[in-house]
C-alpha cells in the first residue's frame, strides 16, 4: 500500500471501526454464526492499519492527519506519535488475542445476542483508539463517551445479581467523570476559543495566571482521575471489573484505565505544558499524593481480598497509583518510568486477567478454592505466576523496568514517598501473589484424572500469546524506551 | 588482558535451560534423566573449554542485550566466575546422579518439575558465576531464588508450605527491600555497574550513602546467610536432600557468597573500603555469624539442620576472606568457596544416604550405623575432616590462607575467630563420626549400605575433596591469575 | 456591594449551571431510587450543556447565518455557533447514557424486584 494512503489510516482507525461494528451487528440478519468471525477479521484488519501506523510513525515521524483536510483550528486535528501509535497497537492486538482466546465463552455465554456484544466489543476499542489518536478536545470527549458507554454495556455482561448494579454505579461515577472533563473543556474554550490541543497549548502561554484556566485544569484532572480509577475516586473499578463476565475483565481492565492514564499525560504535558502543570499549578505534589496514596491504598487492600478478581483490580489500582506517583515527581526518568509503565501494564495486567480468568473457570472465583490448580492446569497457571512475577517486578520481566525508572526518578528528585511507596508495594504484592501460589501450588493429590476443563486450542493460543507479549515487553524494553517514550519526552520539552 | 567476544558464556547459561523442555515432555524416567546428565556433561565440557584461555589471562564476554543506558545485559567469565561455575557445573553432574538414586529410591512424586527446577536453577546459577555486571548478577539472582522455591517445597506438605514462606520472605524480601535499592543508587551514582577487580566506587570511605548502599547490598544478598539473616538456611532443610546438598551446599548459598565477594571486590575495592566503616560492621557480623553458627550447629539433633548451621558459619568465611582486603585472605575466601562445596555436599550426600538407607534423620540415631554403612561414613568422615580444615583435605588449603591473610590484615582478632570456629567443628563433627564407628550399645543388624547410585557420587566427592588437596592447580592458578590483575590494573 | 452584586448578577448564567449541577449531584448521592439518581445524572449532564450554550450567547447577537456576504462581518452580531453545535453531540452523548442508564435500571429489577439501592445492597450482601 502506498506511503499516502497509511496516512489515511489514522482516521481510518475510527471511521471503519465504527462502521465495521455496526457491519458485524447486521451480520446478524443475515447469519448469527457470521458475527464473531466477522469481528475477528474486522479487527483483525484494525490491527492491521494500526500496524502500519505504527510503522509509518516509525520510519517517518510524528504527524498531523487534518479530517477531511480542514486545517485547525476549523478542522479536527489527529496526532499520530510513537507513544499514541504503540499504545493503539497495543489495544487492538489485546483486543484480538482476547477475542480469540474467548470465542468459545463468548458464544456460550452470549450466543443469542453474540451480534451485539460484537458490536460493542469493536465499538469500544474503536472509542479507547480515537482518544489515543485525537488532537481535539471535544473529539476526546466524544470518543470517551463512546468507550465508556459501550464498556457499561459491555461490564453489565456477566453475573446477572451483580453486574449490573455495578455497572450502574460506574455509569454514575463514569458521567461525572466525563462531565467534569467537558467542563474543563469548556473553561480552556472560554479563554481560548480553540479546542485543538496545540492551539489551546498556544494560547494558554499567553495568559498563564488566568483563573478560568486554572479551573479548566482542575476539572480536566479529576474527570480524567475519575475515568482512569485512581484513589480515592476508584470506587466504581473493583466492583465493576470483578462481577463482569470474565472475558470482557480482560478486555476493560487493562485498556480503559491505561488510555485514560495516556489522556492525562498528553493533556498534561501537551495542553498545559510542564513548566505550566508543574511551576504555576504545582502539580508535582498533589500527584505525588494522590498516587503514593494509591499505591498504599491499593497494595494493601489488596491482601485483604478473598476473591481473586476483586484482588486483581486493587492491583490495578496500585499500578495507576505507580503511573501517577511518577507524574508527580516529574523529572525525566520518573515520568518515562510512569510511561513505560503504562505501556507494560496493559501487557502485564492483560495477561493477569486473562490467566486469571483461566484459573477461575477451572476452579472458582474465590482465592481458597484455587487449591491445586497449578497441578489441574499446569500451562494456565504457568504464565498467571508470569504475570504476577512481572506485576512485582521480578527482572528481566516488563514490571521491572518501569519500576527501576520510577526508583531511579523518585531517588534524583529525592521524593523518598514515591521511592519508599513503590518498594514497599512491590514486597506487598509479593506477599500478595505468593498466597494465591501456596493456595495452588500445595495440596497435591495423585488422582491421574485431575485434569483442566476442556479449553479449547486457540484458548490456549491466546494465553501463550499474552505471556510471550509480557515476555517481549520485558526483553524489547530499552528499544521501547529509546524509541518511543523518549521522542514523546523530548517533544513535551523534558530535558 | 585480552577480552574474547564468545557467544560461548551464553551457551553455558542456556544449555541447562534448553534441557528442560525435554526434560518436562519426556515420559520415561529413563530417558528424563538422561537429557539431564547429557546436559551436565555438555555444560561442564563448555566452562572446561574455557579453562585454557581464562588460565593465560584473557575473559572471554557476551552481550545479550542493552537493559538501560549504560548498563547492559552482559555476560562476561573472569577467573572468580569461572572458579564458580566449574565447581557448580561439575556438581550439579554429581548430585543428577545421586538425585536418581535418591528420588527413585523414595519414590518421590513430581519427578519431571524437579528435575526440570533443577536445571533451570543451575542456568541461574552459571549466569550469576558470568554476570559482569551487578544487574545481570541481580537477575540471575532472583530467578535463582524463584527456581529453586518449588525445590525446597517439594513435599508441597504443611512443613514445606511454611519453610518456603520463610524461605521466599527472606530471600525476595531481602534483594527487592535491599539490594534493588541499592543498585539503583550506584547507578544513579555511577552511570553503571560494571564489575571492575578492585571496586567502581571511588576511594574515599568516609561516604555516607556509600556505606550504607554497601551494607545494604552485603545483607541483601541473603544466600549468604549472614546473621540475622540466615534463618531461611535451617528452615530450606524441608527440600529432599540432593536439593540441599547441591543448592544449600554449592549454588543458592555460594551463590550468595559468590555475589557478596563481588560486591566487596569488584563493586567497592579496596579503596573504598580501607576507611570506611562498612568494612567493620561486615567483619563483625561474619565474625559473629562465624561463632554463633559453630555453636548452635553444636546443639542441633537433626543431622541436616547440624549441617545447615555448619554451612552458615562456613560461609562467613568467605565473607571474612573477602573483607579482609588481603591477598592471602582474598585467596582463602575464593579457595574456601571450592573446597567447601565439596567439603560439604559429601555431607549431605552423606545425610542422605543415610536417609535413604534407614530412614534416620536425628543425629542420636545414628550410633553403630558407621559399622554397617562403612562407605557412607568413611566419605562423611572425610567431609567432616575437610570443613574441620585438617590436612590432607582439601578444607585444609582454604584455611590455612584465610590464617595467613588474617595475619597479614590489621584485624588480628579474625584469627581467633577461624581457630575457635575450627574447635567448634571437632566439637559437633568427630563425636558424631565416633559414635557412629565405636556406638556405646550393641545395634541390631538388617540395615545395608545405600544404594549404589547415592554411593558413588559421594565416593566421587570425598575423593576429590582429598585430592583437591594434592593437586588445587586449576583453582589455585585462577586465584592467581584474578590477584595478579588487580596488580597489573 | 456593587460589585458583589455585578459578580453575582452579571455571571448569573454560571450560578445557575452550578446550582443545576449541585442539584443533579445532590440526587445522585443522596437520592435511594435508582431511577432518581438517574435523572439527577441528566440534570447534572443538562446544567453543563445549559453552561456551553451560555457561553456562545452575546447580548444582541442574531443567528450566526451569512445571508449577504458583500459588506463586513461584525463578529459580535453572531453568536458563536460552535459551544452550541458541540453540544448538539452532547445532547447525543446525554441521551445515550440515559438509555444505557435505563436499560440497567431494567435489567436490575428483573433481577431484584426493586429499584431501592438499599434493598438490592441488602440482597446481595446475602
Amino acid at each position: 500500500m502506498s506511503g499516502t494512503m497509511t496516512y489515511h489510516f489514522s482516521v481510518i482507525l475510527v471511521t471503519f471501526g465504527l462502521l465495521l461494528s455496526f457491519i458485524t451487528y447486521a451480520m446478524t440478519w443475515i447469519k448469527r454464526s457470521l458475527c464473531l468471525p466477522f469481528a475477528v477479521l474486522s479487527i483483525g484488519f484494525l490491527s492491521y492499519c494500526s500496524f502500519s501506523l505504527f510503522i509509518l510513525v516509525i520510519e517517518r515521524g510524528p504527524f498531523e492527519y487534518y479530517l477531511g483536510g480542514w486545517p485547525p483550528p476549523i478542522g479536527i486535528a489527529y496526532y499520530i506519535d510513537e507513544l499514541n501509535a504503540f499504545l493503539s497497537l497495543l489495544v487492538y492486538l489485546v483486543a484480538l488475542i482476547n477475542l480469540l482466546c474467548n470465542r468459545e465463552r463468548f458464544l456460550e455465554k452470549q450466543g443469542d445476542r453474540i451480534g451485539g456484544t460484537m458490536a460493542l466489543y469493536i465499538l469500544f476499542i474503536t472509542g479507547l483508539n480515537g482518544i489515543l489518536l485525537t488532537a481535539d478536545l471535544f473529539n476526546l470527549y466524544v470518543l470517551l463517551e463512546i468507550a465508556s458507554l459501550t464498556g457499561y454495556a459491555l461490564l453489565a455482561i456477566g453475573d446477572k445479581r451483580q453486574a449490573p448494579f455495578a455497572s450502574l454505579n460506574y455509569v454514575f461515577l463514569g458521567t461525572i467523570g466525563a462531565c467534569f472533563y467537558l467542563l474543563g473543556v469548556g473553561y480552556l474554550y472560554i479563554k481560548t476559543g480553540s479546542l485543538n490541543m496545540q492551539d489551546v497549548s498556544r494560547l494558554i502561554t499567553q495568559i498563564p495566571k488566568s483563573p478560568t484556566i486554572l479551573s479548566g485544569f482542575i476539572f480536566i484532572l479529576i474527570g480524567i482521575w475519575i475515568k482512569m480509577g485512581l484513589f480515592p475516586f476508584h470506587i466504581w473499578l473493583p466492583r465493576a471489573y470483578t462481577n463482569t463476565f470474565g472475558p470482557i475483565s480482560s478486555l476493560i481492565a487493562p485498556l480503559g484505565t491505561k488510555v485514560m492514564a495516556y489522556v492525562i499525560f498528553r493533556v498534561i504535558l501537551f495542553v498545559f505544558g510542564k513548566e505550566f502543570s508543574f511551576e504555576i499549578y504545582s502539580l508535582g505534589h498533589v500527584a505525588t499524593l494522590f498516587g503514593v496514596a494509591a499505591i498504599l491504598y491499593g497494595a494493601i487492600t489488596a491482601l485483604r481480598q478473598t476473591d481473586l478478581r476483586r484482588m486483581l483490580c486493587f492491583v490495578v489500582i496500585t499500578e495507576i497509583g505507580y503511573i501517577v506517583a511518577g507524574l508527580g515527581v516529574g523529572n525525566i526518568n520518573a515520568i518515562r518510568g510512569s510511561l513505560l509503565h503504562l505501556l507494560n501494564d496493559v501487557a502485564m495486567t492483560f495477561c493477569l486477567f486473562l490467566s486469571a480468568d483461566h484459573l477461575i473457570v477451572n476452579t472458582g472465583t474465590k482465592i481458597e478454592e484455587l487449591k491445586g490448580v497449578f497441578q489441574k492446569t499446569p500451562f494456565g497457571s504457568s504464565i498467571y505466576v508470569l504475570a504476577s512475577l512481572s506485576v512485582i517486578g521480578i527482572p528481566p520481566s516488563p514490571g521491572f523496568f518501569g519500576k527501576w525508572y520510577l526508583l531511579q526518578g523518585s531517588l534524583e528528585a529525592q521524593n523518598f514517598w514515591v521511592f519508599g511507596a513503590i518498594l514497599l508495594s512491590s514486597l506487598l504484592n509479593t506477599v500478595l501473589f505468593f498466597r494465591t501460589f501456596e493456595e495452588g501450588y500445595y495440596h497435591h493429590t495423585e488422582s491421574p484424572s485431575y485434569g483442566p476443563k476442556k479449553t479449547s486450542l486457540s484458548a490456549y493460543g491466546g494465553i501463550l500469546a499474552s505471556g510471550l507479549l509480557v515476555v517481549l515487553m520485558g526483553l524489547l524494553a530499552h528499544p521501547i524506551v529509546g524509541h518511543i517514550v523518549d521522542p514523546f519526552l523530548l517533544r513535551a520539552r523534558l530535558p | 588482558m585480552n577480552e574474547i567476544y564468545s557467544i560461548r558464556p551464553l551457551w553455558v547459561v542456556l544449555i541447562s535451560l534448553c534441557a528442560v523442555p525435554l526434560i518436562i515432555s519426556t515420559k520415561r524416567p529413563n530417558l528424563r534423566e538422561t537429557w539431564t546428565i547429557l546436559a551436565g556433561v555438555l555444560k561442564l565440557a563448555l566452562v572446561l573449554s574455557m579453562l585454557p584461555d581464562v588460565l593465560s589471562g584473557s575473559s572471554f564476554s557476551f552481550n545479550i542485550l542493552t537493559l538501560f543506558p549504560g548498563l547492559p545485559f552482559r555476560l562476561r567469565v573472569d577467573p572468580m566466575g569461572l572458579i564458580f561455575a566449574l565447581v557448580a557445573s561439575f556438581l550439579w553432574i554429581v548430585t543428577s546422579l545421586y538425585s536418581i538414586g535418591y528420588m527413585r529410591g523414595l519414590k518421590e512424586h513430581s519427578q519431571s518439575r524437579y528435575y526440570a527446577f533443577f536445571a533451570i536453577a543451575l542456568s541461574s546459577t552459571m549466569g550469576i558465576a558470568f554476570a559482569a555486571n551487578l544487574l545481570t548478577l541481580y537477575i540471575f539472582y532472583e530467578i535463582l531464588s524463584l527456581s529453586t522455591f518449588p525445590l525446597v517445597t517439594h513435599h508441597q506438605d504443611q512443613e514445606a508450605k511454611a519453610s518456603g514462606r520463610k524461605y521466599l520472605v527472606y530471600l525476595l524480601g531481602t534483594s527487592i527491600g535491599l539490594v534493588l535499592p541499592s543498585m539503583i543508587y550506584l547507578y544513579m551514582r555511577f552511570n553503571g555497574l560494571d564489575f571492575r577487580f578492585g571496586g567502581f566506587v571511588p576511594a574515599g570511605g568516609a561516604n555516607l550513602p556509600l556505606n550504607i548502599a554497601c551494607l545494604l547490598l552485603v545483607f541483601g544478598f541473603a544466600k549468604v546467610a549472614i546473621m540475622p539473616l540466615h534463618s531461611w538456611l535451617p528452615a530450606a532443610m524441608v527440600a529432599p536432600t540432593p536439593v540441599s546438598a547441591l543448592l544449600h551446599a554449592v549454588a543458592v548459598v555460594k551463590a550468595g557468597a559468590f555475589s557478596v565477594v563481588r560486591t566487596i571486590l569488584f563493586v567497592f575495592g579496596e579503596g573504598f573500603l580501607e576507611g570506611s566503616w562498612a568494612r567493620p560492621t561486615i567483619l563483625f557480623f561474619a565474625s559473629a555469624t562465624v561463632l554463633i553458627g559453630s555453636l548452635v550447629a553444636l546443639y542441633q539433633r537433626e543431622l541436616k539442620r547440624l549441617l545447615a548451621f555448619s554451612t552458615i558459619a562456613q560461609l562467613s568465611y568467605i565473607v571474612l576472606g573477602a573483607a579482609m582486603l588481603t591477598e592471602h585472605g582474598v585467596k582463602g575466601g575464593i579457595l574456601q568457596l571450592a573446597m567447601h562445596a565439596f567439603g560439604k555436599i559429601t555431607l549431605f550426600l552423606g545425610a542422605g544416604a543415610i536417609f535413604v538407607a534407614t530412614g534416620k534423620k536425628l543425629v542420636d540415631q545414628l550410633e553403630g550405623l558407621g559399622r554397617t554403612m562403612p562407605f557412607t561414613f568413611g566419605a562423611f568422615f572425610v567431609g567432616a575432616l575437610s570443613i574441620i580444615g585438617i590436612p590432607p583435605m582439601g578444607g585444609f588449603l582454604a584455611k590455612w590462607e584465610l590464617l595467613l591473610g588474617s595475619c597479614q590484615s590489621q584485624y588480628m582478632g579474625i584469627m581467633g575467630v577461624l581457630l575457635a570456629s575450627s574447635l567448634l567443628n571437632v566439637a559437633y563433627f568427630i563425636p558424631l563420626v565416633y559414635r557412629a564407628f565405636f556406638p556405646s550399645f550393641p545395634v541390631e543388624g538388617k540395615i545395608r549400605e545405600a544404594p549404589l547410585f547415592c554411593l558413588l557420587p559421594m565416593l566421587a566427592t570425598a575423593l576429590f575433596t582429598i585430592l583437591l588437596f594434592f593437586f588445587p592447580y586449576p583453582f589455585a592458578q585462577l586465584i592467581s591469575g584474578l590477584w595478579s590483575q588487580l596488580l597489573g590494573g | 456591594m456593587d460589585s458583589i452584586l455585578e459578580f453575582i448578577v452579571g455571571r448569573y448564567n454560571y450560578w445557575l449551571y452550578i446550582l443545576l449541577m449541585m442539584i443533579g449531584l445532590y440526587a445522585m448521592i443522596s437520592k435511594n431510587n435508582l431511577t432518581k439518581k438517574i435523572v439527577g445524572m441528566n440534570i447534572f449532564q443538562t446544567a453543563i450543556i445549559l453552561f456551553y450554550i451560555s457561553i456562545g450567547f452575546k447580548k444582541g447577537g442574531t443567528i450566526p447565518i451569512l445571508e449577504h456576504t458583500s459588506h463586513a462581518v461584525e463578529v459580535s452580531h453572531f453568536v458563536n455557533p460552535l459551544p452550541h453545535v458541540l453540544m448538539l453531540t452532547a445532547i447525543v452523548v446525554s441521551v445515550s447514557t440515559f438509555g444505557v442508564a435505563l436499560a440497567l435500571a431494567i435489567m436490575i429489577y428483573r433481577e431484584h424486584g426493586t429499584l431501592e439501592e438499599d434493598e438490592i445492597l441488602k440482597c446481595l450482601e446475602q
